[in-house]
């Protein structure tokens, strides 16, 4: 948390308490003395200044006008910013004013003379002239943009600052939704749905990019992924929320001065959001076992989940790389699907004597690895060769990858992905997270495989929906809360009400206060 | 206050040619057609001259498009703004600043510089600098959006408003004229030719009237019995305080979707395109969009982060199919000549309306604004355009 700045570099200031402290300050680089928390302008007048600037057309003298800041006659350069009603803006230590330069001084200017020429110099005379000539016009346009200019452009330092404390250099939304997969999809539209601002920000890395075709979702069977995710998109943004392709590169609390945002979301490359909830839907990675030629074959015939692919391949030769006790028994769920099934026995994995029945009464091959490199024929796998120089005839590997949520994003919040087993097997890591969706850090929810590591397409899209369900019930709720809290301040405000404890709008108290003020003495007794 | 060129005549009972919409474009069109003799001119407006788009626009102007029939029509359009204000006798402010079209990634800089092969064909000026030299142009701008310009020295921009009452001096000097607060009601049809229109249930004959209602060229067609397939759309703009120049040049962004200048005033204007569809029948402005703007210009000019927002205004646009203008005659009526679909209207009227009262006059329809007859929207011929900073969808 930052603590409060305790000026705006606006003007708008909150005065410090009053002292009679004399603090330096400059004028156009000169030297000056004023006391701390005075208005600027009065700190000059006080030094004998009086000019604060010069009018454009006449180069007339200006100075303080309307004290209220409602004018620009005393608007100065300070600390690089222009526009600063000097007539309300508390002087600090060290604060350097300046004002548009005149020649010789802004005090004494020689422009000045166009003043005595006031009469023949109706409105907009300036340009006016040159226009028969638009490239000598643009010439003279550049000297009158010299003069006009209410001020220099801001310093980067001077913007920045302003930048950091309103935060508004950045773009905002109540749900920022990382991963565009179908948990994402599926959570964005929802709350687009419900009229929230969304943003989507996806990195274009779908987990099942490789894969032919989606399956086991009714209606969408052997659909491409890429087609999935663009229909996805477009209902998306059918509802108005925004997609951006993009990287998150990092979430963190958002400064104190943010109203109502929790969290900056930054996008590789320096783009910000800010927002009131996150939702991570980034999917994970498939972290394949060490052979060679593996990874080339990824999605097209090694592949890791017999729901997902073991159709694609039945009756075929599978060779199953078993690399924990877990795998053995995920080696019956393929021989479910083909009779010729080769478990290939990695370094450290030894069945138990109930497996080795298990695998025997169901006909598996056993052989001892380890696997040493995919053997092709064309664009075609055809076995695997083991570290011995044996083949194993195959038509497609199955592998168990580990499954490692993709969320480096979130660990400036201080989360990262625990380690998830499957009995005694590790087989990855994932966020943890309650029944909806909800990390350990309020506010920021997971969806999908980042925190269900076995999910399927429609069960991260169901994943994504109860997130989105509860996301939107916060969002409702808070929003309620600072309905009441804005209301009953609106109401404090008009009746001071005897108690400065919390006070229920409609509460006693304050009923008698309103009936006392409205009817004074007619006022009925309760 | 008189607004310039404006008549106090009251109006008569036929004129030769109703021009239906007292913006950029009808007043423009209403001056050329006096140009080539045809004096006897209406312009008739619903509210005041330049009360719409007109006045509410970015005002930049450009010819380096990508495909042949925007760079043919607004490159005439280009060649007349270099020209228009010792034309008018009066100034437009067209400050011949160039114009920078920048690249934030290698694939837009690599669709910039498809371009420029066309550019040469047709003998637009224009040329492709690099990070380092398009750095040079817009200093202030953040690198990250400067991986390239397409850079166009004649380009720039102009003030609307002295462009209308340039135009508006001009006409009235010539026998136009311009009728303020005087709502068309009704365009009269016999026999399938256009006859004149209504105005305040008074029956005005024309020989010809000429659709240039801007954002509401739809409803008037509709009155003369005409389908326009086109769209009524929002787009917000913001100017801030005044300071002294820091952007030279008229700059659009295709990663922003943006476009802006500095004006010799010393505001900063700009405005961005945040949503494909943002249809609207009022003027009103969104948080939503200011926001847009603010966060995109400072990503842009991190500088402006310390200036304040002085006005944020919208305007209404007329959106066809292909965002192209839809310009000619509307086959289904004699006599009633489309000069609608205007989305790039402001810095397309010098040339566009010079075309129009040729054809007009004489019938001859100029090859640079053929390309841009209603038909190919009915009939699903869009013209192709990939240069324009305003949302496209997402390509499949």
């Amino acid at each position: 948390m930052t603590p409060a700045p305790d000026l705006d570099p606006r003007g708008l200031r909150v005065s410090p308490a009053r002292s009679e402290r004399a603090v330096p300050f400059s004028l156009d680089g000169r030297e000056l003395v004023g006391i701390e928390g005075e208005p600027i302008a009065a700190a000059l007048h006080a030094q004998g200044v009086q000019v604060l600037g010069r009018s454009f057309k006449h180069r007339r003298p200006r100075g303080l006008h309307c004290v209220a800041d409602a004018c620009p006659s005393c608007s100065m350069q300070v600390n690089g910013l222009p526009g600063v009603a000097t007539c309300s803006a508390p002087l600090r230590a060290g604060d350097r004013v300046e004002r548009p330069k005149g020649a010789p001084s802004a005090e004494h200017d020689l422009l000045a003379a166009a003043d005595r020429l006031s009469a023949l110099t109706p409105v907009g005379f300036q340009y006016r002239r040159l226009r028969r000539s638009p490239r000598l016009f643009h010439h003279w346009e550049r000297v009158l943009a010299r003069l006009a200019g209410a001020g220099r452009p801001p310093t980067l330092e001077a913007a920045g600052a302003v930048s950091a404390g309103a935060g508004f250099a950045v773009e905002h939304c109540d749900v920022a939704v990382i991963g565009g997969g179908a948990a994402g999809l599926a959570a964005a539209t929802s709350l687009a749905r419900f009229r929230h601002r969304v943003v989507l920000v996806d990195a274009g890395e779908p987990r099942n990019a490789a894969a032919s075709g989606v399956h086991n979702y009714v209606s969408r069977d052997g659909m491409p992924p890429a087609e999935f995710l663009a229909a996805g998109r477009a209902e998306l943004r059918g509802y108005g929320a925004q997609l951006i392709d993009g990287c998150v590169v990092g979430v963190r609390p958002a400064p104190s001065s943010s109203a109502g945002s929790r969290f900056v979301v930054e996008l590789a490359g320096g783009r910000q959001l800010t927002t009131r909830r996150v939702l991570a839907a980034s999917g994970l990675v498939d972290v394949l076992p060490q052979v060679a030629g593996l990874a080339r074959r990824w999605g097209h015939d090694v592949l890791h989940c017999p729901y997902c692919h073991g159709w694609e391949v039945r009756d075929q030769r599978i060779a199953v790389l078993v690399s924990s006790a877990l795998a053995v028994h995920t080696t019956l769920l393929w021989r479910q699907l083909s009779p010729d099934v080769t478990l290939v026995l990695q370094a450290g994995v030894e069945p138990s004597d109930e497996q080795w029945e298990r695998l025997a009464a169901r006909g598996v091959t056993v052989v001892t690895g380890p696997a040493e490199e995919v053997v092709t024929a064309g664009d075609r796998l055809c076995g695997l060769r083991l570290a011995g120089g044996h083949v194993v005839d195959c038509d497609a590997v199955a592998v168990s990858t580990a499954l490692h949520a993709r969320v480096e994003f979130l660990a400036p919040l201080g989360l990262q992905p625990a380690p998830f087993a499957v009995g005694d097997t590790v087989i990855g890591s994932r966020v943890e997270a309650g029944p909806t969706g909800l990390t350990s850090v309020p506010g920021v929810y997971v969806a999908g495989n980042v925190t269900d590591l076995l999910g399927q397409v429609a069960g991260s899209v169901n994943s994504g929906l109860v997130a989105a369900a509860a996301i939107n019930m916060s969002l409702i709720e808070e929003d309620a809360d600072a309905a009441v809290a804005a209301t009953r301040l609106a109401v404090a405000s008009v009746v001071p009400l005897p108690d400065a404890s919390p006070v229920s709008v409609f509460s006693a108290a304050g009923e008698r206060e309103v009936c006392a003020r409205v009817l004074g003495d007619r006022r009925h007794g309760l | 206050m008189p607004i310039p060129g404006v008549t106090a005549r009251s109006l008569r009972d036929r004129y030769d040619v109703v021009i239906v919409g007292g913006g950029l474009q009808g007043i423009a069109l209403g001056y050329e057609l006096a140009k080539l003799g045809v004096a006897d001119v209406a312009v008739l407006d619903a509210s005041w001259p330049g009360a719409g788009a007109s006045g509410r626009n970015g005002e930049m102007i450009r010819s380096a498009f990508a495909s042949e029939e925007w760079c043919r029509l607004f490159d005439h359009c280009l060649d007349r703004w270099h020209g228009l204000s010792a034309e008018l006798d009066f100034n437009t402010l067209f400050t011949p600043a160039g114009y920078a079209v920048l690249a934030a990634t290698e694939a837009e800089a690599q669709g910039l510089r498809d371009q420029l092969p066309r550019h040469r064909e047709l003998g637009i000026e224009s040329e492709w600098v690099d990070a380092e030299r398009a750095r040079e142009i817009v200093p202030a701008a953040h690198p990250d959006f400067v991986r390239g310009a397409m850079w166009q020295r004649r380009g720039g921009f102009a003030h609307h408003d002295a462009v209308l009452w340039g135009y508006a001096r001009a006409a009235a000097r010539q026998g136009v004229e311009i009728h303020a607060f005087s709502a068309v009601e009704d365009v009269l049809v016999a026999g399938g030719r256009a006859e004149g229109v209504v105005v305040g249930g008074r029956r005005i004959g024309a020989g010809v009237v000429v659709d240039c209602a801007g954002a509401f060229a739809r409803e008037v067609a509709a009155m003369a019995g005409v389908a326009l397939p086109t769209q009524r759309l929002l787009l917000e703009i913001l100017v801030t305080e005044s300071v002294q120049p820091f952007l030279r040049p008229a700059v659009a962004s295709l990663a922003l979707m943006g476009y802006c200048h500095q004006t010799s005033r010393g505001e900063f204007v700009g405005g961005t395109e945040w949503k494909a569809e943002n249809p609207a029948d009022d003027m009103g402005v969104s948080l939503a969009g200011l926001r847009d703007m603010a966060s995109k210009w400072v990503r842009l000019f991190p500088q402006l982060a310390g200036l304040r927002v002085v006005r944020h205004w919208s305007g209404l646009v007329d959106h066809s199919p292909d965002l192209g203008p839809v310009l000619g005659p509307a086959p289904e009526v004699d006599g009633f000549v489309l000069c609608c679909g205007w989305i790039y209207g402001f810095m397309g009227a010098p040339g566009t309306s010079e075309l129009l009262a040729r054809y007009i006059v004489d019938g001859r329809m100029d090859p640079r604004m053929a390309p841009f007859g209603v038909d190919r929207l009915h009939e699903g011929r869009l013209v192709h355009e990939a240069a324009l900073a305003v949302p496209a969808e997402e390509p499949a």
